[in-house]
């Protein structure tokens, strides 16, 4: 990482660290701190150019900014953001770009309805597990071939086993109007940019786990001592290591889809230790264990389960 | 219900074992050439792979007589036979006599070529059909027990090398302490203990019910807790496991070569889901 | 992030890609005596054209290649075919502890040899009671007029049987454990060396046992300080783990043959486990990318160790199950796959570095 980048990570993690209540926060009408929000689109981290009111920053940026959010749950719209602001930026309409951009760098919450799998999808019907999709402003979809803005549809919370990640069913009327080409790349950008977070939670994960069992003592003996659960944090460690280098390898469609897959997995095994290595502390509601449990599980399937990903490396790779 | 081996088979085991462990190789002198309940030939051959003998037992003590209802026609006392059930048993163990199932006819069959297994020990041949030695042989029945009595070969191949290694763990010292204190060593051990524990019943079971989905579970699970108990023998005992002056290679090897013999793991796997 | 190769490093590829196309060739075992000189002839060959040590300066034979053209020599190497390298154990592990702590006189009078194949190096660490716990190793050197005299007994030493000369750790005293310990090389021809050959799981003598009696080594073969051999032999352990011994070209170029064995023997219940060992190769290689811009420590070449070592064995025990028995192509590698979690430090130990090095875990 450069220096600036440096000084990024640490501005969000502190910003993090004194501001972010994630048990607060899934409690708020919308499910996330519109405070924290603020102040991290302040920092400016959404990948928006100069010209149309943002920061300049680049998915680098961004992907620093995810990690982050993802190592303490903290709930955000900012993936969703990310995803819509990508699809402006692609779709070659200058027009959009200067009227949307400039509001989503501000902080309007947008949101983007797209078909994971980069099939035909209908605009007419109903999207489910739409990020943020409940209380976003600026509502994008694309039928797998163009990009739409949707003006209003009927729309509830889905409520799901992770309430970190707010998820939303909208009901698509019809009634959009068009904006321009929908570019497939987006679909391993939206991997690119899970995967860092993907990332940043299952180091979190470790992390706690490791400060954990080199507190709690049994058998008079801190239990961080004991070979079997060194072992399994360090299998843990390669694990986190190695999604690092996939996440950040994210290129082109086959090094995104392998990202996805692989970071998927690593975080559901490191955030299933987590809760094997706490013990009976973690089946706790008080405990924050679950919480990165739930998480693994929701953004594996998110964008499309590491399965349907590893069946289309499968016809991908040579 | 009573789901335990009697006295009598404990007894034939111990024996077997003893006779076995003396370098002997005539299997015929204890009667168990004349062995066909599938309970009592899972006993045989538990301890047949504890001691790692080679050769086409399976096919000449189980599979063979099956298919020729206990008759081994024509055989000469001692000689072997070996079977071939295209396509899931594509090649034959080098044997006195080849056979070979078509359907549910049985053919004599001529070697045409030698093939490499990964175990050196375990010479294959490919095989050519001869003229038809018999019709409506019960061949389903046949290949299952193949395969259930290779189950149980697995399983005393892992219950060896669980031996050697627990045996290895107890007296190799490094840093000081015998390695089977490490925790990282006795959860390997244990680890192979319990994929073997949880294999046996049912190889057992399916040796009762004989039906193929019961078989095939059998051979999945005695294939990976066998192949598990081989890659931590080897990892336990380090460098000196992966020397042929070790006795862990030749475990090692027919292990490795039996988990896809008599039908792959993923073969049987399917076979299981169909049935269910 | 950038992916993309540089004008000159792109030049290089397709050199040495049309020179492997039209000079690869089978090759024996090289765990056998006759395979042994095939494969030293082949290093020859390599050699003749600056590309068996691409990365060492032009001086000792090579080509001051940078890392990431030495990343793309490992990547089209195996992708080729080629075989597996003799001088390994030279190349990767005593060259570049000479590079960090030996003389300019050892590096002269060692590295073109080495380079050429003329003189085949052994690693001779292990010992019977000295394997995970190398520091409790036991064989001696004693001072003598102009030298040391080795005393004891070395094992495991791979290709000893056939190689030319052995780097190894004596003990100098003062002091116990990792004290006292010195870097030393040694003829294996010598007076009073004696090697037995051990046959290892294929059958082929791919191991030694050397046995030490008063073998003179004159004092320009220390390597480093007199008593300072841990220190010298831990500083370069890392490559062994790490990336050199092992680069990521090897581990891509099985998981494409194992894609490609698929693809004619398919058998869907084993779809996942090919995909994820391809998928496993290209973390590692993108790890190694990584590594370029921020070597790794010691400790992080752990993560590395048990990362391709169980790689190796996924993708080998894959193409085992797709095959089953008769395996023609796959079984010599399967075979020392295996071996993979205990050579170069066993993954237990690796887990234990991981734990208490890299994650701070108490001892
Ligand atoms: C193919 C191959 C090539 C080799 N080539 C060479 C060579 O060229 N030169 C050379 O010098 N050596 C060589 N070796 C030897 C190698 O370095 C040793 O095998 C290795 O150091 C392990 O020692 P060991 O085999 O004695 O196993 P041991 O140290 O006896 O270990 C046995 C088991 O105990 C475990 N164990 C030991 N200590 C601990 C602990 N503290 N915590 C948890 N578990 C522990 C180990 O992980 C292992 O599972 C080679 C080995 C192989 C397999």
């Amino acid at each position: 990482m450069t220096p600036e980048q440096l000084a990024l990570r640490d501005a969000v993690r502190s910003l993090l660290t004194k501001h972010s209540d994630v048990r607060a926060a899934i409690e708020t009408p919308h499910g996330y701190d519109k405070d924290v929000w603020a102040r991290l689109t302040d920092i400016g981290v959404l990948p928006i150019p100069e010209q149309y009111g943002g920061s300049g920053a680049t998915r680098t940026e961004t992907h620093i900014a995810l990690e982050e959010l993802g190592r303490t749950l903290t709930p955000s719209p900012l993936l969703a953001s990310t995803l819509a602001a990508e699809a402006l930026l692609a779709s070659g309409n200058d027009e959009a770009c200067a009227r949307l951009l400039p509001r989503i760098a501000d902080g309007t919450v947008a949101t983007l309805i797209w078909p994971w799998d980069n099939g035909p999808a209908s605009l007419d019907g109903t999207a489910r597990y739409v990020l943020d999709g409940d209380h976003a402003e600026i509502l994008l979809a694309s039928d797998g071939t163009g990009l739409y803005e949707i003006e209003s549809g009927a729309r509830q919370h889905t409520p799901t086993m992770d309430q970190t990640r707010r998820l939303a069913t909208v009901h698509l009327d019809g009634r959009e109007t068009h904006l321009g080409r929908w570019s497939p790349e987006i679909r391993d950008v939206a991997l690119a940019a899970l995967a860092a977070e993907q990332v940043g939670t299952a180091a979190r994960a470790l992390e706690l786990t490791v400060e954990y069992t080199k507190t709690r003592v049994q058998f008079g003996k801190p239990i961080g001592s004991f070979q079997a659960l060194k072992h399994r944090m360090a299998d843990m460690h390669v694990l986190v290591e190695t999604a690092r280098s996939a996440a950040g390898a994210c290129t082109d469609e086959v090094s995104a889809a392998v990202a996805k897959v692989y970071c998927s997995e690593a975080l559901f095994k490191v955030a299933a230790e987590m809760v094997q290595l706490h013990g009976g502390i973690a089946i706790t509601w008080e405990h924050d264990a679950h919480l990165y449990l739930k998480r693994a599980h929701s953004s594996g399937q998110l964008f499309g389960s590491p399965a349907v990903h590893l069946d289309r490396l499968s016809r991908l790779v040579r | 219900m009573m789901f335990t081996l009697s006295s009598e088979q404990t007894d034939f085991a111990a024996v077997l074992h003893d006779f076995l462990r003396a370098g002997k190789t005539d299997l015929a002198s204890l009667g168990v050439d004349e062995v066909t309940d599938p309970v009592d030939l899972v006993v045989v051959f538990e301890e047949v792979g504890h001691h790692a003998v080679a050769g086409p037992l399976i096919e000449s003590l189980a599979v063979v007589p099956a298919l020729m209802g206990g008759v081994a026609a024509g055989a000469a006392a001692g000689a072997t036979h070996s079977v071939a059930f295209p396509p899931l048993v594509p090649h034959a163990v080098e044997a006195d006599r080849y056979f070979l199932i078509d359907g549910d006819t049985l053919h004599e069959a001529t070697p045409t070529a030698e093939l490499e297994s990964v175990d050196p020990s375990r010479r294959l041949v490919d095989l050519s059909p001869g003229p038809i030695v018999a019709t409506d042989v019960p061949a389903a029945r046949a290949f299952d027990l193949g395969v259930l009595t290779c189950s149980a070969q697995l399983l005393g191949l892992g219950r060896a090398m669980l031996e050697l290694t627990t045996t290895h763990a107890k007296t190799r010292a490094q840093f000081g302490k015998p390695i089977g204190q490490f925790q990282a060593v006795k959860h390997h051990l244990a680890n192979v203990l319990i994929g073997l524990e949880l294999a046996r019943p049912l190889v057992f079971g399916a040796a009762v019910t004989m039906n193929s989905r019961d078989v095939s579970a059998a051979k999945v699970a005695t294939s990976d807790a066998a192949w598990q108990a081989a890659r931590i023998a080897l990892q336990v005992h380090g460098a000196i496991g992966y020397t042929a002056e070790h006795e862990l290679g030749r475990f090692l090897l027919q292990t490795r070569a039996l988990r896809t013999a008599w039908g792959s793991p993923s073969m049987h796997r399917a076979r299981v889901l169909e049935a269910l | 992030m950038d992916l993309s190769l540089d004008a000159s490093t792109l030049t290089f590829q397709a050199e040495v890609r049309s020179w492997l196309a039209t000079h690869v060739r089978p090759l024996s075992s090289m765990d056998t005596a006759a395979g042994f000189e095939e494969h030293r002839s082949w290093e020859r060959q390599l050699a003749s054209e600056r590309l068996s040590v691409v990365s060492w300066p032009a001086a000792f034979g090579g080509r001051d290649a940078s890392l990431l053209q030495w990343l793309v020599f490992e990547e089209e190497y195996h992708a080729s075919g080629a075989p597996g390298r003799v001088s390994q154990n030279g190349i990767f592990l005593l060259a570049p502890t000479l590079f960090a702590h030996g003389t300019d006189e050892q590096r002269a009078r060692i590295l073109p040899s080495m380079a050429r194949a003329d003189v085949v190096w052994a690693q001779a660490w292990s010992e019977p009671e000295a394997g995970s716990d190398l520091a409790s190793l036991r064989s001696t050197a004693v001072r003598c007029d102009g030298g040391w005299l080795l005393r004891g007994q070395k094992t495991w030493s791979s290709r000893a049987a056939f190689a030319d000369r052995a780097f190894g750790l004596f003990r100098t005293g003062p002091g116990e454990r990792h004290r006292g310990l010195t870097y030393l090389l040694f003829d294996l021809r010598a007076p009073g060396v004696t090697v037995r050959p051990i046959a290892q799981l294929d059958g082929e003598p791919g191991f030694a046992e050397v046995f030490l009696d008063d073998v003179f080594v004159p004092d320009h073969d220390v390597v480093g300080e007199v008593g300072d051999g841990w220190r010298v032999a831990m500083s370069t352990a890392g490559n062994e783990r790490g990336l050199t011994l092992r680069s990521p070209g090897r581990f891509t170029a099985a998981a494409s043959r194992l894609v490609e064995l698929y693809r004619k023997n398919p058998d869907p219940a084993l779809r996942d486990r090919v995909v994820d060992a391809w998928i496993g190769a290209q973390a590692y290689r993108l790890h190694t990318f990584g590594a370029l811009a921020a070597p790794l420590s010691g400790p992080a070449a752990s993560v590395t160790k048990v990362f391709w070592s169980e790689l190796d064995v996924a993708i080998h025990e894959t193409a085992l199950d797709l095959l089953g028995e008769v395996a023609p192509g796959w079984r010599d590698g399967w075979l020392f796959s295996l071996s993979g979690p205990i050579y170069a430090g066993t993954n237990e130990i690796q887990r234990n570095v991981i734990a208490e090095r890299l994650l701070g875990l108490p001892r």
